[in-house]
């Protein structure tokens, strides 16, 4: 401020740059630091994420590469064999094949007599996990049979059409295997088949759990030592599988829980003259009261229920009987059915013999003879896990299985399936979690759950490029992976923090401090443009300038 | 585990004289009744010198071939009071290994639960969740003591990673039986030295870094938490006792209180095998004295007779303790009783009578009814040997302080341990502790104290006190009350806060107005005629409701608001004095008129253009 020139009123242009000075460094403070500052110790944290990569993922080809060797007698039916199976199977989707033929002598094959000895010459060729072996083999009854290995016999007289049918029906479940894709990435537009409904959805563990219900406990004794039986029969069953994913097996004892249904009493030729009949409709009802007691609090694993309800002497024989009438199977005390993708149930009848005779309220023990109903329950465990049952073909056989253990190729599919569906899984959970996070700016993207999309991207690159080189089984662990770290990603605490912060709150807390700062601030910059960039102008109309400047400073004044 | 403990014990033996003549005549009084009744004990001392062996003993079990056992009992005492207590336990037993057992294959033992004790490494389990208060000077001592509210407390194997067990137990829990045992965390959990000792087989001497103790005074208990309790009997609710368990009858009591107790104990005299103990409790009081008549029977307390036994239970028993019939009240029990036991123990006699649920179950519904011939003439009630109260005095939101009265109605001097639970946001001075009887100054044998800290530990203050013959003691503290972060209150927060009970832990030398069983025993048969050298109470006092200062809880954005607009102006001005100046200026007259005028016709012009 100056008082020099005596006069008062008049500033002198020295006074006029200290204050265009002083708006200057208020405009820095405050839009310079003040902003910025603000900006950044309020935004949200996010990592940034490789949305390129996940839209690429769209792209992405899955193709199992699978190496298929024929070994015929002559060079001539190796190679039309070949041809044949490529013409037929090229159309298959998710497959790349590549069929190679070798010559074999047929001393090599005379030599041996049972399936077991033809078994042994199969590992003489090198057939690797994923990879097959078609043996034609001249003495052979059945005209395709299926070993228990990764081999196929084949007769000289089958045709390449009948071997087709065998790979893509039996083993190689193309249709199954792209439906599955399909299904999960369009669910609107594919329904599922049989096979992927009963399938439990991908996890890397499974529970399982054996429930024995005793509805009447003061009627029968269920003699039997559960951790035995599950250690005999059903956990070999699992080693087995445990590539696949990680089983852990319970089991539990239920009482009083009866039926919620009366079953019809039927008679009949028998020593008790009568059983009881239970249609088929009604089943769904009989899990039903079992769910309250099937729940865990500490596992997070989808479980795997297979329930064995043994009916007492006077509500026994229970039969199933299907929807046209018809009883189920006449023979056996075992009944059984099974619900997709929640468990199987076996009604475990105890035998006649035990029943005859038997007079109100008197205890019966029984002993469930072990090996049926085990055998249904891991009959129920293949098709809940994911191993289909074959579906006849004329003129193709199976190995029988001489234990619970499932067949090699049977493994290789169910790998091949799981990889297609962990895959197309995570791709799907990365697409929508990467949408989520683009079109709401709220949630935080913590440096964990950037990390796991990061790594379940490079996973599900990994998987499909391991696939793709034919290298099953690590495409497989590389798919569990992806799978795995794309679900955490997903369903990480982390993500909803902020997300039901209003933005109406925001604006209700800063507008009264912004608003009224801001403005002077803002205004000013005028006259700080007005300052340097018209001091051309301003000398040449120097006095015009001033006056008008000096008038808007009146205003107020005179206001 | 008796070769860990011996050295233990000769070494105490030998250092400490007089009561240590004790501790022997308890060991060879254990050691007999050992070798009679195939009993093993563990037995371990607490550091203090005086205060003998609380939660010592371990125990019986019977020895049959199945691997597991299931005992269904109820007992109904009438009070003096004119109250009907009816306390149910139904026990599993389980012979295997708690620390070694996988819990993935079960029976009889709930599967839900057996998950969660094997998934956190848990050695002894004691959840219970209470409503109403047990009022110790008229109803003398309740079969189990529980706090108001829930209580939750737990050994474990270890404590490695024991924060985290701990957290996720009780969560799992919460789910377990739909209770807020979520609310649990470090904060409000305490490892008290003392007061909590295993109640069960020990293999080797466990220290409180191992135990986690947390109560949740507010948590309101009713039947969605009765359901989920009720399932985890292996015969539900369908046969047996259970049965009666209906909850319009059982929420409609003075008190109700839901426990759930795992344990092992040991199979044999030389505990070389143990076995899990599961005792689910149910204590109930009834109020007769508000009906017409004081007659009472299982169809009038729980609204259904006794159709049946459980077909599980080894052991299906209904005691009704007639002690009082004929001296304080006259009643006659409808059927007569099959057996009357007489119960002899630590100098008090009591007739249980004994209905046995399997030998009637054919009978049709059963039902026990008490018919009084007269009405019945309210006589003194003989208060038990300890109780306690407690409350929170001084007014205001600032200070105040917090009182424990602590009653000894023994001819001798009785040694207790007092352990005081205060949450953080009730800050205590040490300083101001006082301990007076009798006008004269207490002085604890041994205190501890671990101040609290903000949001992550509450104040743990445990003493050891001799209270003198027939005296009242009188332990107080001064508190201040915090104010909390605006997050921090809960939905209705004038409402107060809750503080957990104080619980006071004494070997009490006679067994008058004591019903609790042996902690060798497993069932309430194992309660008659089992006269010990001490029998352990832990009471609990009455839980307190404290308001701490509340905000108005508008109060943050009415800040905002008053902070902006003070600092808006401020700013104006500021930034007007410094980049603006006022000038005078020779004016023409009416220049803004004359401004504005010109303006408008400028406009006007445009707009024509």
């Amino acid at each position: 401020m100056s008082d020099n020139s005596g006069s008062v009123g008049y500033d002198t242009p020295s006074d006029a740059s200290y204050r265009i000075y002083a708006s200057i460094s208020f405009a820095i403070l405050l839009l310079g630091v003040g902003v910025p500052l603000w900006w950044h110790t309020t935004a949200v944290p996010r990592v940034t994420l490789p949305y390129d990569g996940i839209a690429q993922l769209s792209n992405l080809d899955i193709k199992i590469s699978t190496r298929i060797l024929v070994a015929a007698l002559t060079e001539n039916r190796a190679k039309l064999l070949v041809e044949e199976i490529n013409r037929e199977l090229k159309s298959a989707e998710l497959y790349n094949l590549q069929i190679s033929h070798a010559v074999i002598s047929s001393n090599l094959i005379s030599s041996a007599i049972t399936i077991h000895d033809l078994e042994k010459i199969a590992i003489n060729f090198d057939v690797q996990v994923g990879e097959l072996l078609l043996l034609e083999v001249p003495n052979l009854s059945d005209g395709v049979l299926a070993g228990s290995h990764r081999t196929i016999f084949f007769s000289p007289e089958a045709s390449g059409l009948k071997l087709t049918q065998v790979l893509s029906n039996w083993i190689l479940l193309n249709k199954s295997v792209a439906l599955t894709r399909n299904a999960l990435a369009e669910p609107t537009q594919f329904s599922l088949d049989k096979q992927n409904r009963r399938r439990f959805p991908a996890s890397s563990a499974y529970d399982v759990l054996l429930t024995l219900v005793n509805p009447y406990p003061d009627k029968l004794t269920v003699d039997w030592h559960l951790p035995n039986v599950i250690k005999e029969y059903i956990e070999p069953f699992l080693d087995e599988l445990s590539v696949v994913a990680n089983f852990t097996v319970k089991s539990q004892w239920l009482y009083l829980v009866p039926l919620d249904v009366t079953p019809k009493q039927i008679p009949d030729s028998s020593v008790l003259g009568r059983h009881y009949a239970l249609p088929e409709d009604v089943l769904p009802q009989i899990i039903t009261p079992l769910e309250k007691k099937l729940a865990s609090q500490v596992s997070l694993n989808p479980c795997i229920n297979l329930v064995m309800y043994t009916p007492p002497c006077d509500k026994a024989p229970l039969h199933i009987y299907t929807r046209s009438g018809h009883r189920s199977k006449t023979s056996s005390n075992v009944e059984a059915f099974l619900s997709p993708r929640w468990g199987g149930v076996v009604i475990a009848n105890p035998p006649i013999e035990s029943c005859i005779d038997v007079e109100d309220n008197q205890m019966v023990t029984f002993s469930p003879e072990a090996s049926s109903i085990m055998g249904v329950f891991i009959a129920h465990l293949r098709l809940l896990l994911g191993i289909p049952d074959k579906e006849p073909i004329p003129g193709a056989a199976l190995v029988r299985l001489d234990n619970s253990k499932p067949r090699e190729w049977e493994l290789d599919a169910l790998l091949r399936i799981r990889a297609v569906e962990q895959l197309t899984s995570a791709k799907l959970t990365l697409q929508s979690l990467a949408q989520l996070l683009e079109e709401i700016s709220n949630i935080v993207i913590t440096d964990t759950v950037g990390d796991r999309i990061n790594g379940a991207l490079k996973w599900v690159e990994d998987s499909a490029d391991k696939l793709r080189h034919g290298k099953l089984m690590e495409g497989f662990a590389s798919s569990k992976e992806a799978f795995v770290t794309a679900e955490a990603a997903f369903t990480d605490p982390s993500l909803l923090a902020l997300l039901y912060f209003p933005d109406d709150q925001k604006y209700a807390v800063y507008i009264p401090l912004f608003l009224p700062v801001m403005i002077p601030v803002l205004l000013s910059l005028r006259n700080i443009w007005r300052y340097f960039f018209s001091k051309t102008e301003e000398n040449e109309t120097n006095k015009g300038e001033l006056t008008e400047e000096t008038k808007e400073i009146d205003k107020p004044k005179t206001d | 585990m008796r070769i860990a403990v011996y050295p233990k014990c000769e070494k105490f033996l030998t250092s400490i004289c007089e009561w240590a003549k004790g501790c022997l005549k308890v060991i060879q009084l254990q050691l007999q009744s050992c070798a009679k009744m195939r009993t093993a004990f563990a037995m371990y001392f607490i550091q203090a010198l005086i205060l003998s062996a609380i939660g010592d003993v371990g125990f019986v079990s019977c020895t049959s071939d199945v691997d597991d056992a299931f005992n269904e009992e109820l007992m109904l005492k009438p009070l003096p009071s004119g109250h009907v207590y009816a306390h149910f336990q139904f026990t599993t037993l389980w012979r295997t290994d708690i620390e070694t057992e996988t819990f993935q294959h079960s029976r009889l033992f709930p599967r839900g639960l057996g998950e969660i004790i094997g998934r956190h490494n848990v050695r002894e389990l004691h959840v219970s969740l209470t409503e109403g208060l047990w009022r110790y000077e008229k109803w003398g001592y309740p079969l189990q003591d529980t706090g108001s509210g829930a209580e939750v407390y737990a050994w474990f194997n270890d404590d490695r990673r024991i924060d985290e067990n701990w957290k996720s137990l009780t969560n799992a829990l919460a789910g377990l039986l739909c209770a807020s045992l979520n609310f649990v965390d470090v904060s409000n959990s305490l490892s008290p030295d003392f007061t909590f000792r295993p109640s069960g087989a020990i293999p080797r001497p466990l220290n409180s870094s191992c135990l986690r103790y947390s109560s949740l005074p507010r948590e309101i208990v009713c039947t969605e938490n009765l359901t989920p309790f009720k399932k985890l009997l292996p015969c539900d609710s369908k046969k047996g006792l259970a049965t009666l368990l209906n909850s319009a009858y059982i929420h409609n009591t003075n008190y109700h209180s839901i426990a759930v107790d795992v344990r092992p104990v040991c199979t044999n005299a030389a505990c070389t095998q143990t076995t899990i103990e599961l005792r689910q409790t149910i204590s109930l009081v009834y109020d007769t004295m508000t009906t017409d008549s004081q007659d009472w029977s299982v169809r009038k307390l729980f609204g259904i007779g006794l159709r049946s036994a459980c077909p599980l239970a080894t052991l299906s028993r209904v005691y009704v303790d007639v002690t009082d019939n004929e001296t304080s009240e006259t009643y006659r029990l409808v059927p007569e009783p099959p057996e009357t036991l007489i119960s002899l123990r630590g100098g008090q006699e009591n007739r249980i009578a004994v209905y046995d649920i399997k030998s009637l179950s054919n009978a049709g519904m059963f039902n026990v009814a008490a018919v009084h011939s007269k009405a019945k003439i309210y006589g003194v009630e003989i208060p038990p040997v300890l109780f306690a109260n407690r409350y929170v005095v001084g007014y205001g939101q600032e200070r105040g302080g917090l009182v424990t009265k602590l009653h000894n109605n023994y001819w001798k001097p009785l040694d207790v341990v007092l352990l005081e639970n205060i949450p953080w946001y009730i800050p205590v001075y040490t300083h101001t502790i006082r301990i007076t009887c009798q006008g004269k100054l207490l002085k604890p044998l041994i205190k501890r104290y671990v101040p609290g800290r903000e949001r992550e530990r509450p104040y743990y203050l445990e003493m050891v006190l001799r209270l003198p013959p027939r005296s009242v003691t009188e332990f107080s503290i001064e508190l201040d009350y915090l104010f909390l972060k605006w997050q921090e209150y809960p939905p209705d927060a004038n409402h107060g806060f809750y503080m957990g009970p104080a619980i006071i832990t004494s070997l009490l030398p006679t067994a008058r107005n004591y019903t609790a069983l042996p902690q060798d025993g497993s069932t309430i048969s194992s309660s008659f005629n089992a006269s010990r050298d001490g029998y352990l109470v832990q009471l609990r006092t009455e839980i307190l409701l404290v308001s701490l200062p509340t905000p108005d809880f508008s109060m943050p954005y009415n800040v905002i608001c008053l902070a902006c607009t003070a600092v808006a102006l401020a700013f104006g001005p500021l930034h007007n004095i410094t980049t603006k100046r006022l000038v005078l200026k020779p004016s023409k007259k009416n220049k803004l008129v004359s401004y504005i005028r010109e303006k408008l016709s400028k406009t006007k012009v445009d707009k024509i253009e």
